[in-house]
């Protein structure tokens, strides 16, 4: 009955949205004169939430018009990717994108979408993400681990946080690579896990460096290695595991998306004002209280990171299923 | 002590108390409208919070949490719909209490027990919160699962009438949990290719449907008798008789919220019914629960809260947030630069001890306003009934929209609802459905985690401490009510004039 009532306001909405992008073409020259949409495929909350919160709050400035946020989360992204795919390419529906729902979800399971359907707008930032051990655990380097795991095939505990999370996916790569067979055990997210590592539940665990920060602080667990290209600048005594020999990175990253035929003008403009929206102070302090950096990149030279990201994933996925 | 006293010196602050007060009430509005529960409210009102002292932040978010929880618990006994996993079983007596004209009573002790549990809970955190903060890290995936197990007994348990019904119940509760990604390959189950049930049923959606819905609809079976109220209001307050029988209830369920609640998720909600399932047990007259007892609402209200209370003490000491609502509070605190863990206490002492004054200066807010509330929210009951269903719906079909903003979960409600109203006819419990449902992925999950970490052994239930114990509790209590029928029955044979 509801429904019903929506369905012909949806479709007349749908008929006014058409009518008034082609009989204003020129509009892409104003472009934006109306609030945009920003859909967070995530819960309430959640790093991408705040990040997404952090930056918008300051768009009216650059764009001269806000950027509404609006949750849909499920699927583990797909729900809310979905949506946005399905939307018109008019700039006015944007996408808060990650590597889960944008890049492996795609390429490995062939749900959500990734960057063959979806147009980059710009990289907010990326989380580095760590390999970290209980704190008695008779290794203390990421070398001496895989030399222990080796040693001693399927007594490790791994600790990940769901089928092809990035602990589950970068975990998987790093055994491929070292020749590793461990017990790998799911937890609902890097929370449970890093209090199972805390509590010596689990051996090994793989999260963002945000998420095992004030255990870090508390010496409650011992950093190994950062699967990043570079060390991460809050941790500088850490190493990369590529430094360790075993060359395996993850970029947690957040950004904007929008549906693939948003015309190049809009993207442009769009992907401009997020330089402005992250490089802003107001932003920028939020950002580095969630323990993150901002980490900008146009549409153009994000583009073919994510690209190599979900080329990657698609031969992981294939290969490590 | 000395701690403590500086807690109130910060909490009592004129700025804070309004903050405190200001959370309190946003709480309890929220938790009346189910749905958009405190995780959400709270992730909107952060940005709010960036121009807060810390410690003011974390007493307006902190006050929204508990808030919420004894909102839960109004829309629970008024309206039947448990707008929180820990007021489900407050339905269970509270609604039948409400329909006998005892609203008023079952309001006031649930404000009453909440604040009394709360108050013994901030003492024990005050005095042991490290010790519990490791008791908690113990816990590993087979302890999880002893303590899940427990409370699946108790859920099957708590339900009134036939065990067997029971039974069918929380099986089929466990079946529905299981809709969505299993747990180690991520392999879609039950999901019929919609990705709207690959993150499985919510419980809201099905705890309004198969409540809140089915009661509705069932009322309108019989129009004569269209209204909650059958009964004359007696009493806004509980009176003597009722403080008789909930002291030991209060203080059973503040000890089982207190430590059930320390644990890492799940643990408030598991605590909610064991409370109820050990008061039905330790009753004389056990059949009582599921009618009208004021034991029934006593108890999970004292347990939940206390669970509320507690379930800071893994943040506060070890930077681990146990459940949602906890994880954005820690999330405010990082925004101020503060990163609990274990030099919290130490480090910030003011912070600390502040937020835990505040709780209990919260707590007391809490039954300040709501005591006076139950005048107007008994008064709610006398609204004729063609007004107060439409509510009713209404009330449900928002709290359903807003938990994944989707059209689905509301037409998945309104299935529910068609279910529960069949299940009413065949004198099916909901309640046991409905816990199985939320403990069903704790159980698979920690069962799970057990036997990859001991390569399949199931023995390693055995042989951890704490789950062994709880495993043989579970036992007992199995095998126990075939004993006490029997003594009872003897009972009755050599004293028959005992009611």
């Amino acid at each position: 009955m509801r429904l019903e009532r929506q369905i012909p306001g949806a479709i007349a909405a749908a008929i006014a949205v058409t009518v008034l992008s082609l009989g204003t073409a020129s509009a892409q020259d104003d472009f934006p004169t109306k609030p945009i949409t920003l859909i967070i495929p995530a819960a309430a909350g959640g790093s991408h939430d705040l990040t997404a919160r952090a930056v918008t709050s300051v768009a009216e400035k650059y764009l001269g018009q806000p950027i509404v946020v609006e949750l849909k989360p499920g699927g583990g992204g797909a729900i809310g990717t979905e949506q946005v795919f399905q939307a018109a390419p008019d700039g006015y529906t944007l996408l808060m994108g990650g590597p889960n729902w944008n890049t492996t979800l795609p390429a490995v399971e062939g749900r959500s979408h990734g960057p063959d359907d979806l147009a980059a707008v710009c990289r907010i930032n990326f989380s580095p993400v760590m390999v970290a051990a209980r704190l008695d655990a008779p290794y203390k380097t990421f070398k001496e681990m895989i030399d222990w795991a080796k040693a001693n095939p399927g007594q490790l505990v791994f600790g990940h946080t769901g089928p092809w999370s990035q602990s589950d996916l970068t975990w998987k790569q790093i055994s491929k690579i070292a020749g590793l067979e461990t017990k790998n055990v799911p937890h609902e997210g890097g929370g449970p896990s890093t209090t199972a590592l805390i509590g010596g539940h689990i051996d090994v665990a793989i999260n963002p460096t945000t998420t095992f920060v004030s255990a870090l602080e508390a010496k409650q667990i011992r950093p190994l290695a950062v699967l990043a290209a570079e060390r991460d600048p809050h941790f500088p005594d850490v190493p990369t595991a590529r430094e360790e020999g075993i060359d395996v990175t993850y970029d947690l990253w957040r950004g904007i998306v929008a549906p693939k035929d948003t015309p190049a003008p809009v993207i442009a403009k769009l992907s401009e004002a997020c330089k402005q929206m992250v490089e802003d102070p107001d932003s920028v302090a939020m950002i580095e209280k969630l323990g993150d950096r901002p980490n900008y990149l146009s549409a153009a030279d994000f583009t073919p990171i994510w690209q190599k990201e979900f080329a990657l994933h698609k031969e992981l996925g294939a290969s490590l299923k | 002590m000395e701690n403590l006293l500086l807690g109130f010196e910060v909490a009592l602050a004129p700025h804070n108390l309004l903050f405190a007060g200001i959370g309190a009430v946003l709480g309890t509005a929220i938790g009346v409208l189910p749905g958009l529960g405190p995780p959400a409210t709270i992730a909107m009102l952060l940005p709010l919070s960036y121009g807060m002292e810390p410690v003011s932040a974390v007493i307006l978010l902190a006050g929204i949490f508990y808030g919420a929880m004894y909102g839960g618990s109004i829309t629970s006994i008024l309206l039947n719909i448990p707008g929180e996993a820990g007021s489900v079983v407050t339905c269970l007596d509270g609604y039948k209490m409400a329909r006998q004209g005892r609203a008023g009573a079952a309001l006031g002790m649930s404000a009453i027990a909440s604040f009394i549990a709360g108050t013994l809970s901030i003492v024990g955190l005050s005095l042991l919160s490290p010790l519990l903060a490791q008791f908690a890290l113990r816990f590993g995936p087979p302890e999880y699962f002893a303590l899940v197990l427990l409370g699946l007994y108790m859920a099957v348990y708590l339900s009134q009438g036939s065990v067997t019904k029971g039974l069918m119940m929380g099986a089929l509760g466990l079946l529905i949990g299981c809709v969505g990604l299993d747990p180690v390959n991520g392999v879609p189950r039950y999901t019929f290719g919609l990705p709207r049930l690959m993150d499985g049923f919510d419980f809201v959606v099905v705890a309004m449907g198969l409540f809140g819905i089915s009661e509705v609809l069932s009322n309108l079976d019989t129009p004569e008798q269209r209204a909650i109220l059958s009964a004359k209001i007696t009493g806004l307050l509980p009176n003597r008789e009722d403080w008789r029988r909930s002291y030991g209830a209060m203080a059973r369920g503040s000890l089982i919220g207190f430590l059930v609640g320390v644990l890492p998720g799940g643990g408030a909600t598991i605590s909610s019914f064991v409370a109820y399932g050990v008061e039905k047990r330790v009753s004389r007259n056990p059949e009582k629960f599921g009618t009208g007892a004021i034991e029934g609402v006593a108890s999970p209200e004292a347990a939940n809260n206390a669970a509320s209370t507690s379930s800071f003490i893994p943040l506060l000491t070890l930077g681990i947030p146990g459940n949602a609502s906890i994880a954005m509070i820690l999330v405010a605190l990082m925004i101020h630069g503060i990163r609990p863990g274990p030099q919290m206490i130490s480090e910030h002492p003011d912070i600390f001890w502040g937020v835990v004054a505040s709780m209990y200066v919260g707590n007391l807010m809490l039954l300040a306003l709501n005591l006076p509330l139950v005048g107007i929210w008994v008064k709610l009951l006398k609204v004729p009934y063609h007004y107060l269903a439409p509510l009713i719906v209404v009330i449900c079909v928002i709290g359903a929209y807003s938990v994944h903003y989707a059209v689905f979960d509301v037409g998945l409600m309104m299935f529910f609802g068609i279910v529960g109203y069949f299940m009413r006819k065949a004198d099916l419990p909901a309640a046991p459905l409905i816990l199985a449902m939320i403990l069903g992925p704790m159980l698979e999950r920690s069962l799970q985690q057990s036997l990859i970490t001991s390569g399949g052994d199931p023995l390693i239930f055995v042989r951890h401490p704490i789950s062994a114990v709880l495993l043989a509790a579970t036992a007992i209590l199995i095998v126990l009510p075939g004993f006490t029928l029997l003594r009872r029955w003897r009972n009755a044979a050599t004293a028959p004039t005992e009611t």
